[in-house]
């Protein structure tokens, strides 16, 4: 017996009624992460050694941290707010020590002029016993504190001073030293910033504000320079505001630039001190926390809005997307909605198409259909 | 300490441990103090509990500073390869060789790799021989003494000496640079220019010409992806401020190759090493000074005088251009034998 | 006229649309198997969009795969009966070809309505974490679009001659030996990647088949 169109539908319907059977509802999450061997926990002596450990590295890091703070502001106690001033050991050497200095020195510069409000001492410990504790390829500052007074202190140790000193291949000294003042060119230009904006920025250890070079020019979007398909992979190790800010949803960019809590996992806790924030000095190929590209993200909005409102927004005592609001005259979330799309440009979540890929596609299918009945109106038939 | 002490000394620590909102200096060292000794005790029985759990018993194996802890039927090769192991050591090392004193290695059958505490593990196979614990020894005694800056990578025994000085050999005569071909026709400041070895040198206009830095640009993918792309087009349209531009940008640094890189700079410090005799490796480790100084210091003669040195050894060790074994050419000739009765037999010719 | 054309294309290849369609309804059931808790460590996540996203590669070589067989099925018979069919009809050439296309597209909505279904379906009974959605209109939207795209291109290509398959295929190896000769004589010019790049990147025709196809996505 021939089948009839009904039965087909009647046989398609069926079987898509047994897929549905066979697989829905989903009854479990993603699957747990495998070890490629054989695990097997640690045992309770070795956890408790590593809980020790954590206790004894932790205190020591700490220590090595106040001891250094405490030996830069005693070298230079006469810092004058509104200067800028580099410490360096004499085992660094003459001719490491006088690049930096000149680097340092056109650095401050460029920051234009500062406020007579904040003193910025940028230090370069050497290899001793306690700089090495604290290493770990770190950048701290200081902010201005009850400790330090009207200081932004800077202090950096480890690989880096290895290679400042050791091989004479001077290509990095400007960016190590940009790195160097960090956040502080900021309490430099602009003074003390208002509390709500300067809890805001600190929570989020200033990585809105690790770049100070807002002189210079602005970032190419980051598709001119990478493949999408990497950069995406690199947004979604994130968080998901950040994500969703990109795809251009204003709340989640308010999520994303105004969240202070660390993606779940981040081991972000490790021995910190009050009123210190931490950078990773080479941070590429990290994804970012909270915000794709957000250590540029002070500088882009000083360039875009310029530096009196910017310091409207600086000192304000408002909080933050309020502030926000009254000095630049947007909310934060569409600002950062229009910036983040600058530096990401069309960027899409889930399967959607961009209007111009999705238009070609049905240009170039109509031009192959059209060259294709065209052939078949010229066919001969022997 | 017995286990019970340990925990209840720990959960004294770990109340006192909270983070140091506030606290001072002297807090930190009083807390330090306390955690030492027990911190101490935990690391000793974590890592007897943990090598008796993983490897099983073992027997405890001492030759002067080194340390091993062998499976009982790998004791004897394990000993005869800690024998062997130590006057080469010694002779790379010199007094330095103290510092293995720190560090334990566990020469245990190959098995499935977990957690670990600390020290170096040789995993072996059913039936090892001893050139392989040997190797694995002296590899792994270099990482004792870490990376070195300078010289991109480790020091340590030399697998393949006869080798060394051809490489280098090869490396300089192939460098595309300036300063590489001007060491090669014996300019011995360009030799310390092309090693790195001048403090504030301008490497990126120095290291090579704007020739050279154009097709650095042109041939390294690194640029390609990651320079602007306007900035990348003008520099291999040749515009040499482009190039300058795009090699001192941020972070590339270390993409700029140096002409002589770790075949050579180590072929050199060996050089050195050879020159100073024993306490060379001790001048050299001391790390607050440039690597000019070290140089000079373990080889216990001017940085001229090495570099001297290490160019007239690499000179003479120039490798031969076209090198057939015999036993190639044996085999070639026996496969063209092959080959032609196998085409006298084929049917087109009958 | 069409409605004829419509029923021996049917004929033709309703196992194809058949097997198409169940598998288009069983890839974004399948595609939400992991998406069965609601709260999920931001790592969890992450392995729940990889677990959609490895299925994602299923869609585009669905369509691709689809396309090739219903173009071959449109003109096969033709081929092989020498057209004598085509021109015995009463209308121009061109006409018929466009009524031939029209009842491969129109079978071929039966798998993207499987895909959009499929979709809902899937969704409907996946549990979704926060700070992630679910986009069934959008990637049948865009199934839809990659199934055309693919259509048009075989079916043109089928319609001509072998000598036409020949040209296309000349043409294709005519870029691969002028971008060896290029390197081989060190000219910098990726020709291959370059087109590639413009057909599969943003704004290219292709960029359809390469993009993200995620049900679920932030």
């Amino acid at each position: 017996m021939a089948l009839s169109l009904r039965h087909w539908i009647l046989g398609t319907t069926l079987g898509c009624a047994v897929i549905v059977a066979a697989y829905l509802p989903p009854e479990h999450g993603p699957a747990a992460y495998q070890q490629p061997w054989e695990y097997r926990p640690p045992t309770p002596e070795r956890q408790r050694f590593v809980a020790l450990d954590a206790v004894r590295g932790r205190s020591r890091r700490q220590l090595a941290l106040l001891e250094q703070r405490d030996a830069a502001l005693g070298r230079a106690g006469t810092a004058r707010p509104g200067t800028g001033t580099l410490l360096l050991e004499p085992a660094l050497g003459p001719a490491a020590s006088a690049r930096l200095r000149a680097a340092f020195a056109a650095i401050w510069r460029e920051l234009g002029p500062t406020r007579p409000e904040v003193a910025v001492i940028v230090t370069v410990v050497s290899d001793s016993a306690a700089a090495r504790t604290i290493s770990n390829d770190r950048i701290y500052y200081f902010l201005p504190s009850t400790r330090t007074g009207r200081t932004c202190l800077t202090l950096w140790s480890g690989v880096t001073w290895r290679i400042l000193r050791g091989t004479g291949e001077d290509t990095l000294v400007y960016p190590i030293v940009r790195r160097m003042i960090g956040p502080c060119a900021f309490y430099a230009a602009f003074g003390i910033p208002g509390q709500p904006v300067e809890r805001w920025l600190a929570a989020r250890d200033f990585d809105l504000g690790f770049v100070n070079d807002w002189h210079g020019p602005p970032l190419v979007p980051a598709t001119q320079t990478f493949p999408r398909r990497w950069l995406a992979q690199q947004v979604y190790g994130g968080s998901f505001a950040q994500v969703s800010c990109l795809a251009g949803r204003r709340a989640d960019c308010h999520a994303a630039v105004l969240d202070t809590q660390p993606p779940e996992g981040d081991p972000s806790d490790w021995g910190r001190l009050p009123r210190v924030v931490e950078q990773q000095v080479w941070s590429n190929g990290r994804p970012a926390r909270w915000l794709f590209r957000a250590s540029t993200y002070l500088v882009d909005l000083l360039r875009e809005q310029g530096p009196e409102r910017f310091a409207q927004f600086w000192h304000s005592a408002l909080p933050v997307d309020s502030a926000f609001q009254a000095a630049f005259g947007s909310s934060i979330e569409e600002w950062t909605a229009r910036r983040q799309a600058r530096h990401f440009p069309q960027f899409r979540v889930g399967g959607g198409i961009p209007l111009v890929s999705g238009l070609l596609a049905l240009l170039v299918a109509g031009v192959v259909l059209a060259g294709g009945a065209y052939l078949t109106a010229r066919r001969q038939v022997a | 300490m017995s286990e019970r002490r340990l925990a209840v000394a720990l959960l004294a620590v770990l109340a006192g441990a909270a983070p140091a909102a506030g606290q001072d200096a002297a807090a930190l060292r009083a807390r330090i103090a306390r955690v030492e000794p027990i911190w101490r005790a935990a690391a000793r029985l974590a890592n007897l509990v943990d090598s008796t759990r993983r490897f099983g018993p073992l027997d405890t194996l001492r030759s002067g500073p080194l340390t091993v802890y062998a499976s009982p039927q790998l004791a004897p090769l394990v000993r005869d390869a800690m024998a062997r192991a130590r006057p080469i050591l010694d002779s790379v090392y010199g007094q330095e060789t103290a510092r293995l004193a720190a560090h334990r290695w566990y020469v245990v059958p190959a098995m499935s790799v977990e957690y670990s505490g600390s020290g170096f593990v040789i995993p072996v196979p059913e039936a090892p021989s001893l050139d392989l614990i040997l190797t694995n020894l002296l590899v792994q005694a270099s990482y004792v003494y870490g990376q070195d800056e300078w010289l991109g990578g480790f020091y340590g025994y030399d697998l393949h000496p006869e080798r060394a000085l051809a490489d280098a050999y090869i490396e300089l005569v192939t460098a595309p640079s300036g300063a590489a071909r001007g060491c090669l026709l014996g300019s011995l400041p360009d030799c310390a220019l092309a090693f790195g070895l001048i403090p504030g040198a301008d490497t990126v206009m120095q290291w090579y010409d704007a020739q050279e830095r154009r097709q650095l640009v042109g041939q390294t993918d690194f640029y390609r992806r990651r320079a602007e792309q306007a900035a990348f087009d003008a520099c291999t349209a040749g515009s040499d401020a482009a190039c300058v531009g795009l090699l001192r940008s941020t972070q590339t640094y270390i993409y700029i190759p140096r002409p002589l890189g770790s075949i050579s700079r180590t072929s050199l410090l060996r050089t050195a090493f050879q020159l100073g005799g024993s306490g060379a490796f001790h001048q050299w480790i001391g790390y607050a000074r440039s690597p000019a100084a070290r140089l000079a210091a373990a080889a216990g003669a001017s940085t001229d005088s090495l570099l001297s040195t290490w160019r007239a050894e690499v000179l003479a060790a120039r490798p031969k251009t076209v090198i057939i074994p015999d036993r190639t050419a044996w085999v070639t000739l026996l496969w063209g034998t092959v080959l032609t009765l196998v085409a006298l037999r084929s049917t087109r010719w009958r | 006229m069409f409605r004829m054309m419509l029923y021996t294309q049917w004929k033709w290849s309703r196992l194809l649309v058949v097997a198409g369609t169940l598998v288009a309804f069983a890839i974004p059931v399948l595609s939400v198997q992991s998406a069965g808790e609601y709260n999920l460590q931001h790592w969890e996540a992450r392995a729940l969009l990889n677990s959609i996203e490895s299925w994602g590669l299923a869609y585009p070589i669905l369509a691709a795969g689809l396309a090739v067989f219903m173009a071959m099925t449109a003109w096969g018979p033709d081929h092989r009966g020498r057209h004598v069919y085509a021109l015995s009809l009463p209308v121009p050439r061109w006409h018929y070809a466009l009524l031939r296309f029209g009842a491969g597209a129109v079978l071929l909505a039966v798998p993207v309505l499987a895909v959009w279904i499929g979709a809902l379906v899937g969704t409907a009974s996946a549990v979704i974490p926060p700070g992630l959605h679910a986009y069934p209109y959008a990637l049948a939207l865009r199934f839809a679009l990659a199934l055309l795209f693919a259509y048009a291109v075989f079916f043109a290509i089928s319609a001509g001659t072998t000598r036409t398959a020949g040209y296309i295929l000349a043409g294709i190896g005519a870029i691969i030996v002028v971008q060896v000769m290029a390197r081989a004589a060190h000219v910098e010019f990726d020709l291959v990647g370059t087109i590639f790049g413009r057909m599969l990147g943003w704004p290219g025709p292709l960029e359809i088949f390469t993009g993200r196809w995620m049900l679920i996505d932030v």
